[in-house]
């Protein structure tokens, strides 16, 4: 006997107590067929007050008209209005461009840095097992924090980044980065690589530690050459991975335009203005509720195509 | 783990891979220490000495002060803001992931397929695409700028979900359950006295993964939240840099704010992170990492 109070449902003599006992009530409850739909219960409420409800409601804004500061024109049926306004909005299709330049750039660099860091990890030297967990802080790194902190270390007049790469002799004088809009974006590239690139290395690392050794002995043996082996074995085992990791990654980066609003806020100009960042712009600097539903349902789409793949790829993972 | 090295070639290579590493944290420790010795320096030693100089104890406690006492304490208001938003919404995610993960892990039922797929599509919703009906959906009920609007919109953490799935779906011992059974227990009692006992890692780490995310969480609560005593640090941090002109390098002010109290706040903020990583890391390692080959 695990409990002493015995099965809720053999107990013919209860006490009013028991009757409105509430761990009784639960207990009796899950005996029956709805044990399973309680238990997600919360899950489900919380989905569809979160997730469900609001991605219908943001679709359902997207066909009326809705600006807050301009009550006179009314909540109506719009049709495909704010669609068709997109078309020929030339800042869309900038913020279109540059959400593109940023998530591509910015996770090949993040890739990149992320496998040269997995495969040296993966060598298994002494202390490599102190430095996954040291490469791994940073990313826990609150997005705030390390937008400010680049903000500063890129500052024009402290200059911590300027200053080296006067000494090294790559710059003339200090350089005002985010005000630039020839490098503002690449600088934020930059920093968001710093910042990201531990994923990359951490998922990778996972996929490196299960391709078969026997594979490189083999390779070594038929005299295959560093490079070859990278391009012949290891990236190939990992396909898998890599489309994995970069697909969350791409949903991630186009989501959060925490960064961005940081760093730069989208300018100067419109250089690093992205889309995610023009549809809160448009709610809360214009109050066009009704544009800003339609840039969202944009983005959704165009990330459901992602998450399509997403799911995709996780059942080729199962078989 | 096996000690599953890859062959070992010349002594170049070793340099190669050594050179790597010490590169890749330079690049990554460098900034934080940064940070770090930032935090003790005065403006004028921000701007005249070299990058790495160490500050003063004195310097460190004027910045102190002046950050703290700044606007009537308000920095302690948004810290413990923030502690409320992520205790509530660590609560409110497990209450959710836990015996959601449980149910998807048990047993077939109709509609585990359909859940689990809105769960996968959940993981991934752009948060921009919902936060604006949200912000609507909590002025329509009356929860806009409050601490409750704030914590439910927060706390769901579809990822906690998925990971109490997978962990359940391998470790539930059915033996045991079994045996329960047939001494009486309920389903009720099943759940309480054998699946959360043994889901102790677990919501261990959906705590510790849903805490990160609400502490950090700055876009959903820049965007919610527009009364600035109900601020959380991240968004409290930002803006007290646009309301000092702080960074803006413009003729100074006369608000107290100043580069090192930014970096400053901005350790504020980072700290518990750091600490909790520390305490934790090993089991979030490990935990990631099957993570990520299961997924």
């Amino acid at each position: 006997m695990i409990s002493n109070t015995g099965p809720a449902y053999s107990s013919p003599q209860r006490s009013a107590f028991d009757r409105y006992n509430p761990l009784r009530w639960i207990g009796e409850l899950s005996e029956t067929r709805y044990w399973m739909y309680l238990l997600l219960l919360p899950s489900a409420l919380l989905i569809c007050a979160v997730v469900i409800y609001p991605t219908l409601y943001g679709m359902q804004m997207s066909f009326h008209e809705m600006r807050i500061n301009r009550p006179g024109l009314g909540n109506g049926w719009v049709g495909l209005k704010h669609y068709q306004r997109m078309v020929t909005d030339p800042v869309f299709w900038v913020s279109l461009r540059n959400t593109a330049v940023w998530v591509t750039s910015a996770i090949a660099l993040e890739f990149l840095i992320g496998l040269v860091a997995a495969l040296a990890l993966n060598r298994n030297l002494p202390g490599s097992k102190v430095l996954a967990v040291l490469i791994l802080l940073p990313y826990f790194l609150p997005n705030v924090v390390a937008g400010h902190m680049w903000a500063l270390m890129l500052d024009p007049r402290l200059g911590v980044i300027n200053d080296l790469l006067v000494k090294v002799g790559l710059l003339q004088g200090y350089k005002a980065w985010f005000a630039d809009p020839t490098t503002a974006m690449a600088a934020a590239i930059v920093v968001e690589a710093w910042h990201s690139f531990p994923f990359f290395t951490l998922l990778l690392l996972a996929g490196l530690k299960g391709i078969p050794t026997d594979l490189y002995k083999a390779a070594d043996i038929d005299g295959a050459g560093a490079l070859s082996q990278l391009r012949l074995i290891t990236l190939p085992m990992l396909k898998t991975i890599i489309a994995a990791a970069v697909i969350l990654r791409v949903i991630g980066l186009v989501n959060s335009p925490d960064l961005l609003l940081i760093l730069t806020s989208g300018g100067p100009g419109r250089s690093t203005q992205v889309l995610s960042l023009y549809a809160f712009q448009t709610a809360y600097k214009d109050f066009n509720f009704g544009y800003a539903g339609a840039l969202s349902v944009v983005m959704f789409v165009l990330l459901m195509v992602f998450a399509w793949a997403y799911v995709r790829l996780s059942k080729v993972n199962e078989d | 783990m096996s000690t599953r090295t890859a062959p070992m070639r010349l002594n170049l290579g070793r340099f190669v891979v050594y050179a790597t590493l010490a590169f890749a944290v330079c690049f990554y420790g460098i900034p934080l220490l940064w940070l770090f010795v930032a935090g003790t320096r005065s403006e004028a030693s921000l701007l005249s000495d070299p990058p790495f100089a160490l500050g003063t104890w004195e310097a460190f406690t004027r910045t102190w002060n002046n950050l703290t006492s700044y606007n009537n304490f308000q920095i302690v208001s948004w810290a413990t803001n923030s502690l409320i938003y992520s205790i509530g919404g660590v609560l409110l995610s497990l209450a959710a992931s836990i015996p959601g993960g449980y149910a998807l892990a048990l047993s077939e039922f109709p509609g585990r397929k359909l859940i689990l797929l809105l769960t996968l599509i959940a993981m991934i919703t752009p948060s921009t695409a919902v936060v604006l009906p949200i912000f609507l959906e909590m002025n329509l009920l009356g929860l806009s700028n409050t601490y409750a609007g704030m914590i439910l919109a927060s706390g769901f953490f579809p990822f906690g979900v998925y990971l109490t799935y997978v962990y359940f779906s391998t470790s539930l011992p059915k033996g045991v359950m079994d045996s329960a059974r047939v001494d009486g227990c309920n389903r009720f009692q099943l759940f309480t006295r054998i699946a959360l006992p043994l889901a102790r890692p677990i919501i261990a780490l959906v705590a510790f993964f849903s805490f990160l995310a609400i502490w950090s969480n700055y876009f959903l609560a820049f965007v919610l939240l527009s009364d600035d005593k109900l601020y959380n640090l991240p968004v409290g941090l930002t803006a007290l840099v646009s309301g000092s002109g702080a960074l803006s390098n413009l003729p100074s002010n006369d608000v107290p704010i100043k580069k090192p109290e930014v970096v400053l706040a901005a350790i504020l903020v980072v700290l518990p992170v750091l600490l909790i990583f520390m305490a934790a890391q090993r089991f979030v390692r490990s935990g990631m990492l099957s993570g990520a080959e299961k997924g």
